[in-house]
């Protein structure tokens, strides 16, 4: 079974190709200077640039962490360009680099046809600026703002200072404090009171250029009684060098609003030998300020050769509600460290946290999650399962939960359970029929189902699409 | 022995009763029939104290005003409900807590501890009387129990417990007929001329058992019609919606 | 804790040194520290510890091939000092083990034991730890299993007033078929703090080991605080492991069930602690746990 699996896993990556465009690239390097080049590139306002610089200075004295389940190259801060954008001024859909359009066709989204089959607004990201925008008029109607973070930064000021950071603060880790100095693009979305937004918002994000890295930076605030769901798409194409991607990602609810952030992250993932693939740490965190608010985070992990990640949830209004669904496949020589923070703060706040780690070949999953009730928290509730699933004796999964009460009316539940891709399971699918590979598949989809529900309906496709990519190039 | 005068009792912020009246005699047999939800379980859970139900009216025992006293204050005075589904408590062994539940009321009454020995003829002859399997003494209250089980084991804290007013509640759904036989056998058994008991139920077959001298019919938080075991006939034969006419 | 019929082998320690000693000819201690087991001994064997000064000392318990033993461990006093105690247990082949330590010290002992647990092929530890007493009371031990090789480890952690308990454990299933539990509960009252750090790890290359852990918590008291870290760390996929975690309070239902048969709100919640601290105390010995509920001030009917 072993050397089919391996076999299978061997497939090169799907998605690895390169779009030759001319980029307007910062040198290699972190400086003040880079900080004032990038600003000015993005034609910041002042407060914006002060800002940043106070951030830099912060990260300056800060020391990247170490406390993860992961091994890798120290990275070269000093051997990234913190800015690359298309030379381009695109105004239109038809000035778009055609090359850009194929790539994004190779993944499977159309930028042209997906106005007319699909109805989402898309604000698709290339390399750190925005390229297309979508949907803006049939949005704006609605009051709803969807737009570039850097559109939003010189258009809504007083949304931008009064939200950014708020979440999220400057200095909250290395990563963010390194993503509040140099970041580059990402999109922001507000909805107003009482506006239930009528599609899915989607950004694609995909790394590019050579030795760039990746900033993003994404606010998402969602006024009293609105709702909005948000998916983010992540693919990069074949690249032999380590690239750093350290997004920031905050999400706000106001009273009874509530936000859904799904996400598939699907950057290259480098070989078996740990030879080039992203490494990627991204702070994730949504606040649910309001009472009877609620954010669910659902993402579905498949690339990067290092994912550092932990969409978290504040709790604060009184019956607000979190939810972290998650799978992360880690297969080749892949590293994952994902989980959520839960942290209980209003009464009668409860979470939920699902998490489905899937490691094949030398792959590393690990589960790491807090589940914090703080004394105020009266009648808080938490469920939290996390199922680890082993494939092959190469592969190692890890779990680490932390639980921290400090209140006697909280009820939590923690389950875990690891498990391997037994031959009994295989043979019984195959004496039903079903070739390896599509046994294999229809336990791995088995296992993930939980959470693979969780997903929009369009996401959802393009989820079990990428997952029988992965798994068809790793188990399935 | 029992008297309830404008009773309200409100469950999860919801009015269930509004404005009931009832008296009950030592020796009598009432059985209270009404369509789902009309709130028969919240007039019992109501009588024995849950902590779910607030009341507001007249509800005495005994010429006590029970309003004043929790569920465990109400048992000792001599109050029993059976539970529709009777809560399973993992770990606490059944015969254990028979025991402690017996020690506390005669604690109340300033009776010396029950003697083992003849705590254990009791239960034993009891278990014998329900037809129970010996097992669930030794089990915990209600874990794993089956739905005959359970309510075969409340009627048999009943039974060790003697109280003086039992509220059955559906006591008789689920059960075969021979099931239904030994508990009928077992309300009987321990009921006297001092004791009342109080029957919720949908069907008649109950009460072809044990006979009830007063059927009243609750609509709404309030019982609209009361009479005799005619009544129960009646609404078996036409149904609510006729009898109510 | 046993009365004198039931142990006739003991060794007492004062500040660490013995002052007072019944062993059975076949099993040596040397002042080093070290107790070494030749033979099976049919009785339990009794060491108390009654440390009066800060002090730091060790001691190792050695079980040689086959030998079976019983050992009940109380650390007792210990006012107003800070104890660090070092303890090895090396189980050669096929060995068996099974050990209480209850922790019985004065109130404002702080007391910190690391344990180093060496199990060799087909060797089995049975352990029971009781924390109730003490400020602050910290245990860890460190497992490497062998092959076949089997570790329980129960903790019961009951926390009041101040208190801060911690029990850690760390188990290395090093070769294939090592079976591991680590089971804890704790109950905490007023402003107490309970621990449980667990980590468990699978090494590569083995076969067939099986790992659990779990946590349960009952949290009494508005100020009290848990903290529980059941980690696993797995390296191989032929294995069976699982872990479950709970904290709540007592169950509203299950208190009003009671009450409604006449029982008392303090006697109904008393049950149900008893209940939710019984199911961890269904110890081999009968003796050791007729003694422990007496310790606790429970009833131990039935």
């Amino acid at each position: 079974m072993s050397s089919q699996i391996e076999k299978l896993l061997d497939t090169e990556y799907k998605l690895g190709f390169v779009t030759d465009i001319e980029s307007d690239q910062a040198p290699l390097g972190l400086n003040e200077e880079i900080i004032r080049f990038i600003s000015e590139k993005k034609k910041d306002p002042q407060w914006m640039l002060d800002w940043r610089l106070k951030a830099y200075k912060m990260w300056l004295k800060m020391d990247e962490p170490s406390w993860a389940h992961l091994t890798h190259q120290k990275i070269d801060y000093q051997n990234i360009s913190y800015y690359s954008a298309p030379k381009q001024n695109i105004k239109s859909l038809d000035e778009v680099d055609p090359k850009i359009l194929a790539t994004y066709e190779k993944l499977g989204i159309p930028l042209e046809e997906q106005k007319l089959l699909v109805g989402i607004a898309v604000d698709a990201v290339f390399d750190s600026v925005s390229v297309k925008t979508t949907f803006h008029e049939k949005l704006k109607e609605l009051g709803i703002i969807f737009c570039s973070i850097s559109d939003a930064i010189k258009d809504y000021p007083d949304l931008v200072k009064k939200y950014l950071a708020s979440v999220v603060p400057m200095g909250d880790n290395y990563f963010a404090c390194l993503n509040a100095a140099v970041f580059t693009d990402g999109t922001f979305a507000y909805i107003p009171k009482g506006v239930r937004c009528p599609m899915e918002l989607s950004t694609y994000f995909r790394i590019n250029a050579l030795n760039t890295g990746q900033f993003e930076r994404t606010l998402i605030i969602a006024e009293e009684d609105s709702y909005v769901s948000y998916n983010e798409g992540c693919s990069a194409p074949m690249r032999d060098e380590s690239q750093l991607h350290a997004a920031v990602v905050e999400l706000i609810t106001l009273k009874n609003a509530e936000i859904k952030y799904s996400t598939i992250q699907n950057w290259y993932p480098g070989d078996i030998n740990a030879k080039g693939g992203i490494y990627n740490f991204v702070t994730k965190r949504g606040k649910c300020l309001g009472d009877n608010s609620k954010i669910s985070w659902t993402q579905v992990e498949t690339g990067s050769a290092i994912t550092w990640k932990y969409p978290s949830c504040l709790l604060i209004g009184d019956n607000s509600h979190g939810e972290f669904y998650s799978v992360a496949i880690t297969s080749l020589a892949q590293q994952a460290d994902t989980g959520s923070k839960m942290t209980h703060i209003g009464k009668n706040t409860s979470s939920t946290i699902i998490s489905k780690g899937i490691s094949a070949l030398k792959g590393s999953n690990t589960y790491r999650g807090l589940v914090k009730i703080r004394p105020s928290a009266l009648n808080s509730r938490n469920f939290t399962q996390c199922d680890s699933l082993l494939i092959g004796n190469q592969c190692s999964a890890h779990t680490y939960p932390y639980i921290d009460v400090q209140n006697t009316t909280a009820k939590l539940e923690h389950e875990a359970t690891t498990s391997k891709l037994s031959d009994e399971e295989l043979f019984y699918a195959r004496s039903r029929g079903l070739s390896e590979e599509q046994a294999i598949s229809l336990i791995v989809n088995g296992f993930c189902k939980e959470v693979l529900n969780k997903l929009p309906m369009e996401f959802a496709v393009e989820a079990r699409a990428l997952l029988s990519l992965t798994l068809e190039g790793s188990v399935g | 022995m029992l008297s309830i005068k404008n009773m309200s009792v409100v469950i999860a912020d919801k009015k269930v009763i509004d404005g009931l009246d009832l008296e009950v005699k030592a020796g009598e047999v009432h059985a209270i029939m009404g369509l789902n939800g009309c709130g028969k379980s919240t007039l019992l859970k109501a009588i024995a104290g849950s902590y779910e139900t607030s009341v507001k009216g007249k509800l005495e025992f005994l010429n006590q005003d029970m309003l004043e006293l929790d569920s465990s204050a109400r048992a000792v005075l001599g109050v029993f409900m059976s539970f529709q589904n009777p809560v399973e408590i993992p770990g606490v062994n059944t015969t254990y807590f028979l025991k402690s539940a017996i020690n506390e009321l005669r604690l109340a009454r300033g009776q010396e501890p029950v003697i083992s020995p003849e705590f254990m003829k009791d239960l034993k002859e009891n278990i014998e009387f329900l037809g129970i399997n010996k097992d669930i003494l030794k089990r915990a209250i209600n874990v794993g129990f089956s739905g005959g089980e359970k309510k075969k084991s409340e009627i048999l804290q009943m039974m060790m417990l003697k109280p003086k007013l039992m509220m059955l509640d559906e006591i008789d759904s689920g059960l075969d007929i021979d099931a239904l036989k030994s508990v009928a056998n077992g309300i009987n058994k321990i009921r006297d001329k001092d004791s009342a008991v109080i029957l919720v139920t949908h069907y008649n077959r109950l009460l072809e058992y044990v006979k009830p001298d007063k059927v009243h019919i609750l609509q709404d938080g309030k019982i609209i019609k009361s009479g005799d075991f005619s009544l129960a006939k009646d609404l078996e034969d036409k149904g609510y919606e006729d009898v109510l006419k | 804790m046993y009365s004198n019929k039931q142990v006739s082998y003991y060794i007492y320690f004062e500040d660490f040194k013995v002052i007072k000693l019944n062993l059975p000819k076949s099993v040596s201690y040397e002042s080093s520290g070290c107790l070494v087991f030749q033979e099976n001994i049919d009785l339990n064997i009794y060491i108390r510890y009654t440390p009066t000064n800060a002090s730091m000392d060790k001691l190792e318990i050695v079980l040689k091939k086959d030998v079976d033993v019983n050992i009940y461990m109380e650390y007792t006093g210990a006012r107003f000092s800070y104890i660090i105690n070092l303890s090895k247990f090396d189980l050669y082949k096929n060995a068996k083990l099974n050990i209480s330590q209850v922790y019985k010290l004065d109130s404002s002992a702080v007391y910190s034991s690391s344990s180093y647990v060496n199990l060799q092929e087909k060797a089995s530890l049975k352990m029971f730890k009781l924390f109730f007493s003490g400020l602050q009371v910290q245990s860890s031990s460190k497992v490497a299993l062998a092959y076949d090789s089997d570790i329980n480890i129960k903790a019961l952690l009951l926390s009041k007033l101040s208190q801060k308990y911690i029990f850690s454990c760390e188990v290395l299933h090093n070769e294939d078929k090592s079976r591991s539990r680590v089971y804890s509960k704790q109950v905490l009252k007023d402003d107490s703090t309970c621990v449980f750090d667990a980590r468990t790890t699978v090494q590569k290359d083995t076969k067939h080991c099986e790992a659990y852990q779990a946590s349960h918590a009952l949290v009494l008291d508005e100020g009290a605080h848990i903290f529980a870290k059941p980690h696993l760390e797995i390296y191989t996929d032929e294995l069976k492991a699982s872990h479950g975690s709970t904290v709540g309070e007592l169950d509203v239902d299950a208190i009003a069930y009671l009450n409604s048969r006449g029982i008392s709100e303090k006697n109904a919640k008393g049950i149900l602690v008893n209940a939710f601290i019984n199911e961890l105390l269904d110890l081999d010995y009968e003796e050791a746990k007729k003694s422990l509920l007496r310790l606790l001030g429970q009833t131990d009917e039935e």
